[in-house]
């Protein structure tokens, strides 16, 4: 069975100067089954977050391949890239940042479709009210502007526009990394939720281990650049193959305490 | 810090560039004949052509910049009409004057600009504060002839501490010289000072709201050292961006106080040798203005540099 | 038994906004022992960064407190300025969350550590600047290459945090806050900084209040907490018990709302599902009610009570 994504060989290489060149991205290659999510994990520098950017095209990979149902989206031009950005869509960490304190709800979960060109304006209306209703908020958000809520309901709002376009593949950024413990809860949730209700991948982005291990199928461990060990995730916790990995899970700190 | 020194001189270039190129198109952008222009409407056609031949007029464009930039480069930089000297003869004695007059306003600038703003600052939303902030904006809003007219209403007719006005140099004694000099130093420095007081408040305000000055205060520094270690740092840095800027203000504000106080200096030389036509002069003075700020910019980015060494790095300070 | 080093009661912050004055902490009581660490656990808007920042005595001019804090036997509320200052840095250390932010942009390291030494001790500067490079050597920054004359936009995160923290405790504090010092960090560094905390506790014999949301950080360094929520103490006591057998529903919607490693829930618990009561938008949120009696249910735990009122 062909996967949803697949990645091969991705790297990605900055020039910063003439003889600084940052290699952020060496030879990652992984894949995604449709309705499944993969967790990529790493700490800061370790390049998760290009390769987030370039699944979602807002990079363009230096090297490598990514295939998305099959077909070869490495190169898009334009208007392949329009129908690219219909199946994969990005949620972003920074709730605050990510969404236009000018726009109304209604406005800014209905963007994607009025630049994509989908539906009459009173589709889009009744799309904006079944989303809003969808993601865990009253109606009456259509209406008022970002600056109106907190954290966790903003990335409930960028969750609503990232389904918006009924995407396959959700790339999420982070997402939870900004919020309160509670609210991460019931954000994680959510996302689970719907990936049942509408068959959503998710590609996860994040650099703690335990909201990684809890919403994924599969977890890729990266590390300056390369994914040093990819697993199930049961086996990742229970079996680190990589020196590396081990450390990782030895350092987070848990409730048990240290002996 | 050599490296920095190295790519300002380097970015000099194109910045002298400009002055130079229009100055040069100054006196060929005129309506007109410059020739005709230069020697006025009693000329003969055969008086202008051969004016127009040792100005090299006649030649191609880029050669008669070419010209030009030799002549600059060799200070050859034509004689006054009407004073009847060579230019470079003629500017330095008027530079001196307006340069001390200038280097003074900006002392009583800085000085009452940054108390005033730092009183703004510090005493924010106090009376102190907001009288200092007012004065600021009056100051902005009065035009320098008016603080002219009023410190001589007050301190030369009223309390006849100064004259009412004249120049007298140096060499008739210290003390009288000085005070000549003094109010149209205060007029010019004044109505500069309001700019800075501006600045001075609101970059002082930005900063002491800055993380950082929290954490000086956990470690019990007192008030008045965080303020003078700690927040002018940073805070110094937009008031030094604009020290160059305030140096060209009152280069030429200075014809101003000039004209008010009958002061010899470039400003008037320069507004004479404009309603008199004097090209030269005119071309000289602008040439030299345009440079004297370039370098006093290079000094202040210098300064800039030490004061906060990022800069050197190439990368944004904030 | 020995006077707690520092004793809290009742003490409440008042913000003064445009819409009337506004109590952000309310009448939070707790104690810290001499050589003792408690963490106050909390999310945002909990209110256990302005107790923190009341103990140091470092809040902002619209954020009045009210109530007690003593200090050994000292009390810091209403303490004239000069006496204030004379404790921070000396006696009570400060460590913050952001250390790009909470750091000087331009001053060097060496000379923003100076300031601390300067502000406390009658030293030349030869003294400080030894004593400087004895502070980064005990944070761990002495085998890297000499960064006393590095400003901090040339460091690396977990590099600014050591220095962050040997400026709290240049001046051998008694009590170090730290307001969580490992929430912006990646979980390798966090470890470092948390072994650091526990080691300098040791040495130095610090007391450590330590402001987190991270009850693995919790669990892992304090042998007290105080969990936080809407400006009041819900729960305090000894962090095995808070953490292991929870009685306040907040504590514990806490506790299982957190994915640990080899969690195998398929949904997470939360603050909505553990205690409605508390998240429902249709009742008057807890911070505005009034407050209801700390009963001690056990040596080393006390709950806020949830009258039955609050529970319809």
């Amino acid at each position: 069975m062909t996967a949803l994504l697949e990645v091969e060989n991705l790297a990605k290489s900055f020039q910063i100067s003439r003889k600084h060149r940052v290699d952020a991205v060496k030879g990652v290659s992984f894949r995604i089954e449709e309705g499944q999510t993969y967790g990529l994990v790493g700490e800061s520098g370790s390049g998760k977050s290009t390769v987030a950017r370039m699944v979602a095209r807002l990079t363009e990979p230096t090297s490598g391949v990514v295939r998305f149902a099959g077909d070869d989206v490495t190169r898009l031009d334009r208007a392949q890239r329009q129908q690219y950005r219909q199946d994969v869509q990005i949620v972003f960490q920074d709730p605050f940042g990510a969404l236009n304190p000018r726009m109304t709800v209604e406005e800014l979960i209905t963007e994607p479709l009025v630049v994509h060109r989908r539906g009459t304006a009173s589709d889009r209306g009744s799309r904006a009210r079944d989303l809003v209703e969808r993601v865990g908020l009253p109606v009456s958000s259509l209406a008022r502007k970002p600056v109106d809520f907190s954290g966790g309901q903003r990335q409930r709002i960028m969750i609503a526009r990232a389904l918006a376009l009924q995407p396959r593949l959700i790339v999420a950024d982070e997402p939870v990394s900004a919020l309160d413990v509670s609210v991460q809860a019931q954000v994680l949730n959510l996302l689970k939720d719907l990936q049942e209700e509408f068959g959503l991948s998710y590609l996860f982005i994040s650099h703690d281990l335990s909201v990684v291990e809890f919403i994924s199928d599969q977890i890729g461990v990266m590390y300056l650049g390369e994914l040093i060990e990819e697993g199930a995730k049961r086996d990742i916790y229970a079996n680190p193959q990589q020196p590396y990995t081990r450390s990782l899970i030895e350092a987070i700190p848990t409730i048990e305490g240290r002996s | 810090m050599l490296r920095y020194l190295g790519m300002r001189l380097l970015a000099l270039l194109p910045t002298v560039a400009v002055p130079l190129i229009l100055v040069f198109l100054l006196l060929r952008l005129a309506p007109g004949d410059p020739a005709a222009l230069l020697l006025g409407d009693s000329a003969t056609p055969e008086q202008v052509e051969a004016l127009r031949e040792t100005l090299g007029l006649n030649a191609a464009l880029p050669v008669q910049f070419g010209r030009f930039l030799v002549d600059v480069l060799t200070l050859n930089l034509g004689e006054s009409i009407f004073l009847g000297k060579p230019v470079v003869e003629v500017i330095p004695q008027y530079a001196l004057v307006t340069l001390e007059i200038s280097f003074f306003a900006l002392v009583v600038a800085l000085v009452l600009g940054i108390g005033l703003g730092a009183l703004g600052a510090f005493r924010d939303g106090r009376p102190a504060g907001r009288i200092a902030t007012a004065l600021s904006i009056v100051g902005i809003s009065i035009p320098q002839f008016v603080t002219a007219l009023i410190l001589i209403v007050v301190f030369a007719s009223g309390l006849h501490w100064f004259n009412v006005g004249g120049f007298v140099p140096l060499s008739q004694g210290y003390f009288p010289h000085l005070r000549s000099i003094a109010l149209p130093a205060l007029a010019l420095g004044i109505a500069e000072s309001a700019i800075v007081a501006r600045i001075t408040r609101g970059s002082i305000l930005d900063v002491i709201r800055e993380p950082f000055v929290t954490t000086a205060r956990s470690l019990g520094v007192k008030p008045s050292r965080i303020a003078s270690v700690q927040i002018i740092r940073v805070a110094a840095l937009p008031i030094i961006t604009v020290s160059g800027l305030l140096v060209a203000s009152l280069l030429s504000g200075s014809a101003v106080v000039e004209t008010i106080f009958g002061i010899p200096g470039m400003g008037r030389l320069l507004l004479d040798a404009v309603s008199r036509r004097d090209y030269q002069l005119v071309q000289g003075v602008v040439l030299f203005t345009g440079v004297f700020v370039i370098l006093v910019n290079l000094v202040v980015d210098l300064y800039y540099a030490v004061v906060d060494p990022r800069v050197q790095l190439g990368r944004k300070s904030s | 038994m020995t006077a707690p080093l520092l004793d809290i009661r009742e003490l409440s912050v008042t913000a003064s906004t445009a819409s009337g004055p506004y109590d952000a902490v309310r009448e939070v009581s707790l104690e810290i022992p001499r050589a003792g660490a408690v963490a106050m656990v909390g999310e945002s808007g909990s209110g256990k960064s302005l107790t923190a920042l009341a103990v140091a005595g470092l809040l902002g001019e619209k954020l009045t407190p009210t109530g007690s804090i003593l200090f050994d036997g000292e009390e810091l509320v209403g303490m004239p300025a000069a006496r204030r200052r004379e404790i921070a840095g000396r006696r009570i250390g400060f460590v913050f969350q952001e250390p790009m932010s909470s750091l000087h942009p331009i001053l060097t390291v060496g000379q923003q550590i100076d300031e601390g030494l300067r502000a406390h001790y009658d030293m030349t500067t030869r003294q400080r600047a030894d004593r400087v490079r004895e502070l980064l050597a005990t944070v761990g920054l002495s085998n890297t290459r000499d960064i006393v004359g590095d400003r901090i936009g040339q460091l690396s995160g977990g590099m600014r945090q050591r220095v962050m923290i040997a400026m709290a405790i240049s001046c051998e504090p008694e009590l170090i806050i730290a307001d969580e010092p490992t929430t912006a960090l990646d979980v390798t560094l966090q470890r470092q900084v948390i072994d650091l905390l526990a080691s300098l506790r040791e040495r130095l014999g610090l007391s450590l209040m330590l402001i987190t949301h991270d009850l693995g950080v919790v669990a892992e360094t304090c042998e007290q907490a105080v969990v936080m929520y809407g400006g009041q103490v819900v729960e305090r006591g000894d962090t095995r018990t808070l953490l292991h057998e929870p009685a306040h529903d907040y504590t514990k919607a806490l506790v299982l709302s957190i994915p640990t490693l080899g969690d195998t829930r398929r949904r997470l618990p939360t603050v909505a599902s553990v205690a409605p009561w508390l998240s429902d938008t249709r009742q008057i949120p807890l911070a505005d009610r009034p407050l209801t009696e700390m009963s001690q249910i056990a040596p080393d735990h006390w709950v806020r009570s949830t009258t039955a009122k609050d529970a319809a």
